[in-house]
């Protein structure tokens, strides 16, 4: 049954290529300039890879130039970075930073410039405003359920297990880091069976350590915090109750050595489960083993990057006059595209992090096929249905030697 | 030829025109290097409106700076008031009583921090610095799990109908008259050049530094209302870089960074103006936001040194 | 006789410098069990993170003290952290070395970039505060510009399990700690940084080179922070690149244990010792919080209130002293005024 699914999403893949190419023609369009001004909320090696991407790949493929900002933490930031693009001649904006990108679309559209926001969220404010076209990014439903195979991956092995999740910066309202906390919590409600005394969210977005108690006394315990980690997890691994420690953060970086201690200490393996991108730290991780003999990592869950392509394609296609196809009814489109990843083994990570892969694992000319000038038919959902035929397996399939 | 120039630096005119001279040359460079694309007049309101809330909180800061102290919790207290005000518009959904809550607690804010230091005998310096924390911390703690927004109609109304034009440009003269042309203000200045002398002569210290605090609380309050303004939401990253901003501000608006007799109210919109035109232009011009940093760091070291003469031995105040 | 004093004058200040760590830590632990029943510390491994983490503290909290003591508040500390150690990690990793030598050549851009700032100083001699921010803006966009915004990643990377090795920290720590202890306590520059603190001009007047003992202050001051960047940043995984003069942070929140070392234990011990001992007894505090399960936000808001309480102690204990001191000459006059009236 999973085997006649993933056949019929690969072929359902290659049908919508081949139509699309078809219908496409020889040459590549002539694209007229535009300029992107791309707001983020970090400068990490993900983002690095981005930008060179952009600056390799796709902005010479669609005569795209960008400007980014500097590390936007607040609206008033985000307000300032607008209004330079709009002085420094950008047609479009995209904005990654979840919480304010509602705020951001009307600035946007005061100066015509047409606004993609990035966000695990759908857009709940100024929906009206016809510059606003989208809001693109893993929904926070597929966090969840990212989380929740990994975690499957690790404790669906029939063992009694007790396991802490490390919720970061949910109790500031990151939808992605609450919907991580919340996927894993219903994950073990899956797995095991059993039935919560109290709400998820309340639980997923608590200021303090909270236990989530349940009818089957499985230990499972919210931890929330993004400083300071290794102070408040190393004294609970301490006590080895603990053998799997999932996170909805980056966990391998800022606890390995934490959590390495403590194995050697206590002698006992303390299963990982951690929110990563590919990054030569991560390979060293994934195909290493711990003090006891297993993997260092078990899972990880890699944030999904198709949502840089597909900002850039919708504002492409708005660009060249295609607005009306890239926005949703009366409202922004919203383009979830694909989950984030979940790779539960090393050679998972070896095949998808090759260096044959192409970033976020869509053909240039996949992405060409995207643009109204190529396909004036394409709309905002199927650059959805194209992203959400990016799964591992599928990927795996498409990209096998 | 060095006592020259040390008397032109000294020249009164020299230092008040400097940083205004510069503020032209730089526009006027950035105009003739972008083509005229620099200073058409949506840009020059724009980089206004960049600068309004620093320089209305500076503005306000202006009067503990005169007074050779520094307060580093600026932004701390900003984003406290701002989430306080927030969160006091989203329950009563009162204007007036968001305005009238700003300004009040940012005074009283300001006169704790003011207090602990003027009656409680804690080093300005030290009291700053662990009230950045705390303010910060509080801030966290009302703030809780989300931002605190504002519908769109009302915060782009108010920015609509031109409410931070008319805030700053009332609470400058505010400052202006009571700075320059009020007792009070050249208290201020004499304390800055003297505190011992000024206390010798019959001025009690800690009470202008109390009243000094009391305004700069109320330019917090209102700086917290210009962001509610201008960015709609409040988070617990707002106003992170605020204090800091100020500061540059301050000295790059040609203030002596001793306080004292060179301390002017004009200084914060100047300084505030000069690094949202210098961010502009050479972000028009292709230098990185990275780059950008460094060159406004070399161009505030340098407008410093410019701006003062220096003296024989180290400086000696606290900071 | 001479020998006997000395011995009884080394472990009295030994006595007081455990005084505080113990004394925290039993307070703490009846917390704690009372309310939790459970104890501050379970294993060894808790013991050792307890010295790492105070040990990082204390480099910070060194740092500090070089200039804050004399009333030079440097906001460039947390860039030239950042820079210095970012540097000499990516340094060590081009050289392919190993993990050594990531802390040796941060403390070299640390010494380098301190020495910067304090050249700067003596040179422009603007008010420290200010020169730090422009300082700062130049540091953290070289950390930044150097690392393309990725900042240093140490975990995983070959040759450094040696950094975050728990017993390699502590040697590293122990160091630091005597280092400090010779350096402000038996050498020349002690005494001219203690002549420069008191008075400026007596000290110039007395043939100190009050320039060239601040300069070695500054960066004395860098080298120290790059050592709390690379251990710090080897235990959790990676230093990022800050920008938005947001590098000073990590620095500032040592100022507690700067200000009790440096103004309050330094009365009765080694100022170094003083430094170690309040970074332990405040870290023991921050696990006692833990324990309690307090949010981020309450933990940070009851230290500073902690803080500001100390200072306001630290200024006013003499006060009531001189008010006690004043009220009894004053009855003394009063009772002399009513004798002689009497007579």
């Amino acid at each position: 049954m999973k085997n006649m699914k993933r056949i019929l999403v690969s072929l359902l893949l290659v049908v919508c290529l081949l139509v699309v190419c078809l219908t496409a023609s020889a040459e590549a369009p002539q694209y007229k300039k535009m300029k992107i001004a791309w707001g983020t909320n970090t400068t990490s090696e993900a983002f690095v890879k981005m930008q060179n991407f952009f600056k390799d790949v796709l902005g010479p493929a669609l005569n795209v130039e960008f400007m980014y900002s500097e590390a936007l933490t607040d609206a008033g930031s985000m307000i300032s970075f607008i209004e330079s693009a709009y002085i420094n001649g950008c047609d479009g904006v995209v904005m990654d930073l979840a919480n304010f990108i509602d705020q951001g679309a009307p600035v946007a559209q005061d100066f015509g410039m047409f606004f993609v926001g990035i966000s695990s969220a759908d857009a709940v404010e100024n929906l009206e405003l016809p510059n606003y076209i989208s809001v693109v990014g893993a929904s926070a439903a597929g966090y969840g359920e990212s989380y929740a195979k990994a975690i499957q991956s690790v404790v669906g092995d029939g063992e009694e297990h007790a396991i802490m999740i490390l919720s970061g910066a949910a109790p500031y309202g990151a939808t992605s880091f609450i919907e991580g906390t919340v996927g894993s919590l219903r994950a073990l409600q899956d797995v095991y069976g059993l039935t919560y005394e109290n709400d998820l969210y309340a639980m997923a977005t608590s200021s303090t350590q909270v236990e989530a108690a349940n009818d089957k006394n499985v230990k499972i315990t919210v931890v929330p915090g993004m400083g300071d980690l290794t102070a408040t997890v190393s004294p609970l691994l301490q006590t080895g109750e603990y053998d799997v420690i999932v996170g909805t953060t980056d966990i391998y970086s800022s606890l390995s050595v934490a959590v390495d201690e403590v194995e050697k200490a206590t002698g006992k393996n303390i299963s990982f489960i951690s929110r990563n991108v590919f990054s030569d730290t991560v390979s060293t991780a994934m195909n290493g083993v711990d003090s006891t003999g297993n993997p260092v990592v078990d899972a990880i869950v890699c944030n999904g990057t198709f949502e840089h392509i597909s900002s850039v394609v919708l504002l492409r296609n708005c660009f060249d006059g295609f607005e009306a196809q890239m926005r949703g009814e009366g409202r922004p489109s919203r383009v979830p595209g694909m989950n984030p990843l979940v790779i539960t083994s090393a050679e998972e990570y070896n095949a998808l992090s090759s260096d044959d892969m192409p970033y976020s694992f869509a053909a240039i000319e996949d992405i060409i096929a995207l643009t109204s000038l190529v396909n004036p038919d394409v709309t905002w959902e199927d650059i959805n249905t194209y992203g959400q035929s990016l799964t591992t397996e599928n990927i795996l399939i498409k990209y096998a030697k | 030829m060095k006592e020259k120039l040390n008397r032109i630096v000294e020249n009164r005119w020299f230092n008040r025109l400097l940083t205004p001279a510069i503020l032209v040359l730089v526009a006027l460079f950035f105009t003739v290097a972008t083509g005229g694309r620099f200073a058409t007049p949506r840009n020059l309101q724009l980089m206004i409106d960049q600068a309004l809330i620093v320089a209305t909180v500076a503005t306000g800061a202006v009067f503990i700076f005169a007074t050779g102290n520094v307060n580093i919790s600026m932004g701390a207290a900003t984003a406290l008031i701002a989430t306080i005000a927030a969160k006091a518009y989203v329950a009563t959904e009162s204007i007036p009583l968001m305005f009238v809550i700003a300004i009040v607690a940012g005074a009283i804010v300001l006169a704790i921090t003011a207090l602990l230091s003027t009656a409680l005998h804690v080093r300005v310096l030290y009291i700053t610095v662990v009230m950045m924390t705390l303010l910060s911390s509080l801030q966290k703690g009302i703030l809780g799990s989300s931002t605190v927004s504002l519908p769109y109609a009302v915060y782009s109304g108010m920015k609509n109908a031109g409410l931070p034009y008319i805030i700053f440009i009332a609470f400058f003269i505010l400052c202006l008259v009571m700075f320059h042309f009020t007792s009070f203000g050249r208290k201020l200045r004499y304390i800055g050049i003297n505190d011992t002398c000024a206390e010798l002569t019959g001025f009690k210290k800690s009470r202008y530094l109390f009243w000094g605090f009391v305004v700069a609380g109320v330019g917090v309050g209102l700086g917290a209302i210009l962001t509610i303004i201008r960015a709609g939401s409040i988070s617990t990253d707002t106003a992170s870089s605020l204090n800091m901003d100020c500061m540059l501000a301050i000295v790059l608006g040609g203030m002596s960074a001793f306080g004292g007799s060179r301390s002017y109210t004009w200084s914060a919109i100047l300084g505030a103006v000069l690094v949202t035109v210098l961010n502009t232009g050479l972000q028009m011009m292709g230098v990185s936001s990275t780059i950008i940093q460094a060159i406004r760091g070399i161009i505030f070291i340098v407008l410093l040194v410019m701006s003062q003469k220096r003296p024989n031995g180290l400086p000696s105040r606290d900071g | 006789m001479k020998r006997t004093s000395k011995g009884v004058k080394i472990l009295k200040s030994v006595g007081i410098a455990l005084a505080l760590p113990i004394i925290m830590y039993v307070i703490m632990e009846l917390l704690v069990y009372a309310t939790q029943g459970k104890h501050l510390f379970n294993s060894i491994l808790d013991i050792r993170n307890l010295i790492r983490g105070a040990g990082i503290s204390a480099a910070v909290a060194f740092a500090l003290s070089m200039n804050l003591t004399s009333g030079r508040m440097d906001l460039s500390l947390g860039a030239q952290r950042v820079a210095g150690t970012i540097l000499g990690g990516l340094l060590a990793q081009v050289l392919g070395l190993s993990g050594i030598w990531y802390l040796v050549f941060a403390v070299i851009f640390g010494i380098l970039f301190g020495a910067l700032v304090g050249t700067a100083f003596v040179t422009l001699r603007v008010p420290p505060m200010v020169l730090g921010i422009g300082m700062a803006c130049i540091l953290e966009c070289l950390g930044f510009a150097t690392s393309g915004g990725i900042g240093l990643r140490i975990v995983g990377m070959p040759g450094t399990e040696i950094l975050s090795n728990a017993t390699f920290t502590i040697v590293v720590i122990a160091i630091m700690v005597v280092f400090m202890l010779f350096l402000m306590t038996y050498t020349r520059f002690s005494y001219n940084f203690r002549a420069v603190r008191g008075s400026q001009q007596i000290a110039r007047n007395s043939g100190i080179n009050v320039f060239l003992n601040v300069a070695i202050c500054y960066t004395v001051a860098g080298a120290l922070v790059c050592v709390s960047g690379i251990l710090d940043s080897a235990f959790s995984g990676s230093m990022n690149a800050s920008m938005g003069l947001t590098s000073n942070g990590s620095v500032m929140a040592n100022m507690f244990a700067m200000m009790i070392g440096c103004t309050f234990l330094a009365r009765y011990i080694n100022q170094a010792v003083g430094v170690l001992s309040a970074a332990v007894a405040l870290r023991i505090f921050a696990m006692g919080l833990t324990a309690f399960n307090v949010s981020d936000a309450v933990s940070s808001c009851i230290n500073m209130a902690l803080f500001i309480a100390f200072l306001v102690w630290q200024a006013n204990s003499n006060v009531l002293k001189q008010r006690k001191y004043d009220q009894a000459r004053i009855a003394q006059a009063q009772e002399m005024k009513r004798q002689r009236a009497a007579a």
